[in-house]
């Protein structure tokens, strides 16, 4: 009978009830929620990573040869490099910075930071209060600035000296690392490292493409590395993605496992006490196969709910969360959703084995026992 | 005369094998004609329920034939005698057996929707019968709230709304009270008489003999025509005359009895 | 009485039963392995100073070996030798490296000592210390993820190193250690005649934090620290960050255990709650009752908690065999945290069947 019931059985019966199969859908809810939390995280992260540098205005980032990555990393350029590169056709400007991990402190209160040291002092990333650095002073990222309770005025210490916070800049910072900023030359006095910058910042005149003025630098300037704005970004996502990737998988298994078991627990206890109902049905002339759909259907909308609960919990956290908390970002990626969307497909398969397989064994002659 | 819808012939059912091989039914054989109602007594385990759900395909026979319109569904397959019997059969359950997450206009529809039946003329036809038994304003309450009387009359709308040509009921008037099951002996014959079902009865209840054309024995997995039965004065146990383990012969007339105890109690009194 | 009853209904679907243990004991190990792995991650950081001698210079201000700048000229090594109580000062040079091996960005440790001195590798597997420039001793486990060997080169930072030799016991998630000369790293960092740290050795009779209060008074613009406590510093820097995404996904795992639980107690007891409704009727008290419920939601909980730390200490097994580079480290600590909450789960997962008892009506005994 291939034609749709009139009567609408599976959503009646989870209707029916209730309690059942609201923690039905609460738990699946949780173990998709696993999944999804744990990627939104890492995207979150990940998307912090690169706020930096596509705020910073840079359309070709120049580095050590061999180095196309920020966070982590170490890249020493003669300074004399930005010059070299100014003088290459097609550059509106060139920008050394200096990109040093440093210890921020206040009084007992520490936090690291990525210090950048740029002349131009974090320009053109927008300032979210006071103005730019000038010498022995110092731009902090806002979370870092709340957690120290260094306000506008106040002073932190950094290799030992003291700095003036002279600003804040806002969301550049992740649950892992903070940016600062603070006068290149000064910073390099401090570090005793004068002739050297990290990197160069690189803008394109309008009528080249960065990809061809990043080839013609490489080319032109020996001894650096050469990449595009979204090359750059690209290589730095994909250090964490591959540092996280084994943990995703574990979560997703995990995830999966509990799944399945809390579906199929609920499906199992729901069939049970459908048992009369299955038999009576088959009895009326119910074929096999539907009433394995049945099963199957009851176990799917239990899943869908419980993947858009999961959804909806997410989407709400993200919202939240950074007010409670700055660095604690979600991003929730497509690609996440989908591959959480599978893993609730590949639960809604496993755990319909359950009911299927006690309903397949109902006797129909059954109804007629007391 | 009319041509049978039932015909049975042979039919035997065996359970468990070895030390625990049970003939439920031996060797049956018996006709029913269309427009009859039958009503199948016997005592507990005399294999009625037995026979009841080999008649509506629920259960294999072990041999045997049961020719149903023409079609002998011993013979059919797993996926052929869901949809036969949807069309063929109507079921009326001592437990009502309603699905209880339904309402009660669902009940019906559901029987009608299984049998191919869909969409709004399912939903009329489940109201106009519902009406008809006297539900109206009880469409679509949930099974749960209705009175066993009512549970009944919608477990009997379910059970003819396809038109079925055979009705078989366990015990129908077993959880109903004599004003209910009144009604519902009621019911049962106008099914017979007025839409032309035949309909065969189990049941311990003597008073369905009064709508029945035919009242069967079942005892030991055999059939008698409870007619030719006769009653222990003493006990009042139903027995067959042949098989008698005593009797005596008082005013012409021969008694039986179920046993000598009770032939000496009678005699002593 | 109530025990074998409650034992029986939980047995009595054998299947529901294993279902509902593998869900809490999946909860269970996931919060063990997550809070293992963050501990691991700790232990693994600090792998280096571990071996080093046990004060550690660096620039003023500096109490971290990772995660900061420090840069203090070599002729500072003379200044500290010369604090009494010093034995041997050893520069080091450290960097984040950031490997490109098969065009895939790998990050590890990298550390320059002078080879014959101490901070090189302290046991390894194949082939020799690094001797000139340019050669470069790399992690084992590292190099077998991909696929180097002794002779292999790789690109870092525009030098071409050679690998001479691998070290075992120098791996780790985010920190696999590489070592080379001094000269090398200081060359690539444009940074000739500077050290980053000096690990300082003291004479017998001084302990370490006498030394770094000396040295730290004697040489200025530096900061003489205990190794122990930078040690301590590097780890907290590490682990701090994900106790928040910790937190959350252990919420998570409590929130479905108690659920599953608390499922299973309750669909047992409403399938039975016929006999439950004549138990009351026939005078089985309240208390005897919510024991009941209480026996099989424990039972369940740390069954599952029990379950659940055997599998936790078999996955750690697993990783630490199939992928070395991470450690979990399961402490004492966390365990009895989940046993404790074991306890949580079942009196929370209790409450709804507990409640569902006490509003059963005796009389729907008697009710078809």
């Amino acid at each position: 009978m291939t034609a749709r019931m009139s009567v609408p059985l599976a959503r009646r019966q989870l209707l029916f009830r209730k309690g059942r199969t609201l923690a039905g859908i609460a738990g699946i809810s949780a173990a998709l929620l696993l999944v999804l939390a744990l990627n939104a995280i890492f995207a979150g992260i990940n998307d912090r990573l690169t706020a930096y540098i596509d705020g910073s205005g840079a359309d070709v980032i120049v580095a050590q040869r061999g180095v196309d990555t920020m966070h982590m990393t170490q890249s020493a350029l003669p300074e004399q490099t930005a010059t070299a590169v100014v003088a290459v056709p097609g550059v509106a400007g060139a920008k050394p910075i200096l990109y040093v991990p440093a210890m921020i402190e206040r009084g007992e209160k520490r936090g690291i930071v990525y210090l950048i040291g740029d002349d131009s002092g974090g320009a053109p990333l927008p300032l979210s209060a006071g103005r730019r650095p000038d010498a022995g002073e110092i731009v902090l990222e806002r979370s870092l600035a709340e957690r120290l309770g260094a306000t506008p005025g106040s002073s932190v210490r950094v290799f030992g000296q003291s700095f003036r916070v002279s600003g804040e800049v806002e969301g550049l910072a992740s649950i892992l690392n903070s940016v600062a900023f603070v006068r290149r030359q000064e910073l390099a006095r401090v570090l005793g490292i004068g002739g050297v910058v990290s990197y160069v910042l690189v803008r394109a005149r309008p009528e080249v493409r960065a990809a061809e003025l990043a080839a013609r630098i490489e080319t032109s300037v020996p001894g650096v590395t050469a990449s595009t704005r979204e090359a750059f970004a690209r290589s730095e996502r994909r250090v964490v993605g591959d540092m996280t990737t084994d943990i995703v998988r574990a979560m997703i298994l995990v995830g999966f496992v509990i799944g399945v078991a809390v579906a199929g627990l609920v499906a199992y206890s729901a069939t049970l006490s459908q048992l009369r109902d299955y038999a009576v049905l088959r009895a009326l002339g119910l074929r096999a196969r539907r009433a394995h759909a049945l099963a199957t259907a009851q176990v799917g909308a239990t899943v869908v709910a419980g993947f858009l609960l999961a959804l909806a919990f997410v989407w709400v956290l993200a919202a939240i969360l950074p007010s409670l908390s700055p660095t604690l970002v979600l991003a929730i990626r497509t690609g996440d959703v989908a591959q959480a969307l599978s893993v609730a497909a590949a639960v809604t398969l496993a755990a319909a084995a359950f009911p299927v397989l006690r309903v397949a064994r109902i006797d129909p002659a059954s109804v007629f026992r007391r | 005369m009319s041509q049978a819808l039932v015909r049975i012939h042979g039919l035997v059912k065996i359970f468990g094998d070895g030390q625990t091989r049970v003939e439920a039914v031996r060797g049956l054989d018996l006709e029913l004609q269309r427009g009859e109602i039958v009503l199948v007594m016997g005592p507990s385990g005399s294999g009625k329920t037995t026979l009841l759900s080999m008649l509506g395909g629920l259960l294999r026979v072990s041999e045997g034939a049961i020719w149903i319109d023409g079609t002998n569904i011993a013979a059919l397959g797993e996926r052929e005698l869901p949809p036969f019997r949807a069309r063929t059969f109507g079921f009326i359950f001592q437990d009502f057996n309603l699905v209880a997450a339904l309402s009660a206009r669902e009940n019906v529809e559901v029987a009608l929707n299984i049998a191919g039946g869909r969409g709004p003329s399912a939903r009329e036809r489940a109201c106009t019968l519902l009406e008809s038994m006297g539900l109206g304003d009880r469409l679509d309450f949930p099974v749960d709230k209705l009175s066993g009387g009512e549970k009944q009359r919608v477990a009997i709308a379910r059970a003819i709304a396809n038109g079925p040509a055979l009705v078989l009921a366990d015990e129908p008037t077993a959880n109903l009270d004599s004003h209910h099951g009144a009604e519902t002996m009621r019911l049962l014959r106008e099914l017979a008489k007025e839409e032309g079902a035949t309909v065969v009865i189990v049941s311990h209840d003597e008073r369905l003999g009064e709508v029945a054309d035919r009242v069967l024995w079942l005892e030991d997995g055999q059939l008698k025509a409870l007619q030719a039965l006769s009653r222990d004065p003493v006990c009042g146990m139903l027995i067959d005359p042949a098989e008698a383990p005593a009797s005596i012969e008082q005013d012409g007339a021969p008694l039986y009895f179920c046993s000598r105890g009770c032939r000496d109690e009678f005699l002593a009194r | 009485m109530t025990v074998p009853v409650a034992r029986r209904q939980l047995f009595a679907e054998p299947a529901k039963l294993i279902v509902t243990l593998v869900a809490v004991a999946a909860a269970v190990a996931l919060v063990l392995l997550l809070a293992g792995l963050r501990r691991g991650m700790g232990e693994q950081v600090t792998l280096y100073v571990d071996h080093q001698a046990p004060v550690l210079v660096g620039q003023q201000g500096a109490r971290n070996f990772l995660s900061q700048t420090s840069v203090l000229p070599d002729a500072l090594i003379r200044d500290i030798e010369r604090v009494p109580g010093v034995a041997e000062a050893t520069p080091i040079n450290q960097e984040y490296a950031m490997l490109r091996l098969h065009e895939r960005p790998v990050l590890a440790l990298l550390i320059g000592y002078d080879p014959g001195k101490p901070g090189g590798p302290w046991k390894l597997a194949s082939g020799r210390a690094p001797s000139g420039s340019a050669e470069l001793v790399l992690d084992r486990v590292l190099a077998s993820e991909h696929s180097l060997e002794i002779g292999s080169t790789l690109e870092y930072r525009g030098a071409r190193l050679r690998i001479v030799g691998l070290s075992s016991g120098t791996s780790g998630f985010m920190t696999p250690l590489a070592f080379a000369s001094r000269t090398t790293v200081s060359a690539l960092s444009r940074r000739p005649g500077t050290a980053n740290f000096i690990f300082v050795r003291s004479d017998r009779g001084v302990t370490p934090a006498a030394l770094a209060t000396r040295i730290d008074r004697a040489v200025p613009g530096i900061s003489a620290l205990t190794r122990r406590e930078v040690a301590a510093n590097d780890r907290r820097q590490f682990v701090d960050p994900f106790s928040g995404p910790l937190f959350a996904m252990v919420a998570l795992a409590f929130a479905v255990a108690v659920l599953v639980i608390g499922l299973a107690v309750y669909s047992s007891t409403a399938e039975r709650s016929r006999e439950y409704a004549t138990l009351k009727a026939l005078g089985l008290g309240g208390r005897a009752l919510y024991r009941l419920v209480g026996i099989q939601a424990a039972g369940l909980a740390l069954t599952g908690t029990g379950l659940g730390f055997l599998l936790a200490l078999a996955a750690a097994r697993g990783v630490s065999v199939f992928a070395p580079k991470y450690l979990i480290a399961i402490s004492a600590g966390s365990v009895a945290a989940v046993a404790a909450s074991a306890l949580a789960m079942a009196v929370v997962a209790a409450l709804l069947p507990s409640h569902f008892l006490a509003r059963l009506d005796p009389a729907s005994a008697f009710r078809r």
